[in-house]
């Protein structure tokens, strides 16, 4: 038997948006993997409520299949809003697909021209989205350092064609970049070490009355 | 939000650790001087990065003072002051005056709204001072509010609202031209220190069911997004035509602000083991 979003989520379908949010952290609260770690069932139970809240948010719950257990993330249209006004992708735009290749084409044009904004407003005017559109939209939101959509896109294109080499390049690059940062974290001596540290107002350090209220110990810096 | 991009103090030798506490006692004095001495309150580590940032990139020249002051007394510290400490110092009153009215807005908190009408007049002269700032810090906090109403789970908007915030504050001068370097360098730190606050307090967010812009993020993902944020914000710096504490300003952004990182993770989990003994 198939449940709809809303059974998920244990609200009523015209439960006000501000429900459906407490709904879904409250659920969030007793599964999220963080609280409750290698539980494979609060894992799966998690991406669906998940699942649930996208598919409520952004109006499609009539897709949504509670069976669907989600193994992996997949870009939702939620990611591909706007990103200069906030807007989200009218329903008229999804008209817009016989220009497809000539979209993509103009898309790489923008971006090559450091024209990135551009770029991804003009790809969230067509809905088809192969391999090449997720590509695009990768580098494109990378440039203008929106990384989470960036990094969900590119590996979405290698998983659309998992063989095109330049797409393989293209996620490697941003990976690089997490590798390039881990260096410069050792050269600087960086280790998962807890310090005491107050990172809190008011502390000048030597009589700092927030940092002895705070913890068991003084700041190094004091 | 605020007092992550700080140092870890265990990784810096002693010279650093003077220098940075001086900067920071020059912050604190300038602070007194552009809205009052209550302002010194207001103190935050952030600021103190910028302060050396802008000092660095403009090359400014440093005056070194030793004085005592109300925290210390008797032994008199020394001082680094250069015209970035009055800008840092005029940002820190700014934000975090549109800080405490947020709160206020936000949760009602009376201990906010008190504040903000103590540090109103100050936050208001400075504003008149710097328009474009003023505005950026209004426009960005009620944008991240929108979100964080509508329960954006999509991390980029709100991280490139922060960004968008920092990148106006780090433009001291109105034109430079190395602002554009500087803006985007801001840009990318403000994203990557918007995303670190909130892994820090992703499990306590969870717990208070309050918004978190990761809560429906994979957390395996997390800890990559955080370093290829992070590995932005070093190409960005690299871009930058530093003249002094090149080392430390990069310890601040490779270790420091992981040690506040650590630091808040520490402080959760030990509060949750208190909660669970009693």
């Amino acid at each position: 038997m198939s449940r709809s979003a809303y059974d998920v989520l244990g609200v009523s379908p015209d439960a006000s948006k501000d429900d459906v949010t407490k709904a879904y952290r409250k659920l969030a609260k007793k599964y999220h993997p963080d609280l409750n770690p290698n539980d494979k069932y609060a894992a799966q139970k998690m991406s669906e409520i998940n699942a649930a809240y996208d598919a409520i948010k952004n109006g499609r719950v009539s897709d949504f299949q509670a069976e669907d257990s989600r193994p992996s993330y997949r870009p939702s249209p939620s990611d591909n809003r706007s990103y200069s006004g906030g807007q989200r992708r009218s329903s008229s735009d999804t008209t817009y697909t016989r220009n497809d290749p000539d979209v993509l084409e103009r898309a790489k044009s923008l971006i090559k021209n450091d024209r990135c904004e551009d770029a991804i407003a003009l790809l969230n005017t067509t809905s088809r989205r192969n391999g090449r559109w997720y590509y695009l939209s990768g580098i494109a939101h990378y440039n203008i350092g929106n990384t989470v959509t960036a990094l969900r896109h590119a590996r979405e294109a290698v998983r659309l064609e998992p063989d095109n080499m330049e797409f393989q390049r293209v996620l490697r690059e941003m990976e690089e970049s997490g590798t390039v940062y881990r260096t410069y974290q050792k050269e600087n001596g960086h280790i998962f070490l807890t310090m005491s540290m107050c990172g809190s107002l008011a502390c000048s350090g030597g009589l700092c009355g927030v940092c002895l209220y705070a913890m068991d110990k003084f700041c190094v810096l004091c | 939000m605020f007092g992550f991009v700080t140092v870890a103090p265990a990784l810096l030798s002693i010279e650093q650790k003077t220098r940075y506490r001086a900067r920071y006692c020059g912050l604190c004095r300038a602070l007194g001087q552009c809205g009052g001495s209550s302002c010194r309150l207001l103190l935050t580590y952030d600021l103190v990065f910028l302060e050396m940032l802008l000092a660095s990139v403009y090359g400014l020249p440093e005056t070194f003072e030793s004085r005592r002051c109300l925290l210390h007394p008797i032994k008199p510290h020394p001082e680094i002051r250069t015209d970035a400490s009055d800008y840092a110092a005029a940002m820190n009153v700014l934000l975090d005056c549109g800080k405490l009215r947020d709160d206020w807005q936000d949760d009602h908190n009376p201990v906010a709204l008190a504040a903000a009408s103590w540090f109103g007049a100050a936050c208001d002269a400075i504003g008149n001072r710097y328009p474009r700032q003023q505005r950026a810090v209004a426009d960005c906090l009620s944008a991240l509010d929108m979100l964080e109403q509508d329960n954006e789970t999509n991390p980029d908007l709100p991280a490139e609202c922060f960004g968008r915030l920092t990148g106006e504050l780090i433009l001291m001068e109105e034109d430079s031209p190395l602002n554009d370097i500087l803006r985007r360098f801001g840009q990318a730190l403000g994203r990557f220190v918007y995303l670190i606050d909130a892994a820090a307090d992703l499990r306590e967010d969870l717990r208070r069911e309050r918004y978190n812009p990761l809560i429906s993020a994979p957390p395996e993902e997390i800890p990559e997004w955080l370093h290829i944020a992070g590995g932005q914000v070093m190409r960005r710096f690299e871009a930058l035509p530093l003249t002094t504490d090149r080392n430390l300003l990069e310890h601040i952004l490779c270790a420091g602000i992981w040690g506040n990182y650590d630091y808040r993770l520490s402080k959760y989990a030990k509060r949750k083991g208190r909660k669970n003994r009693s």
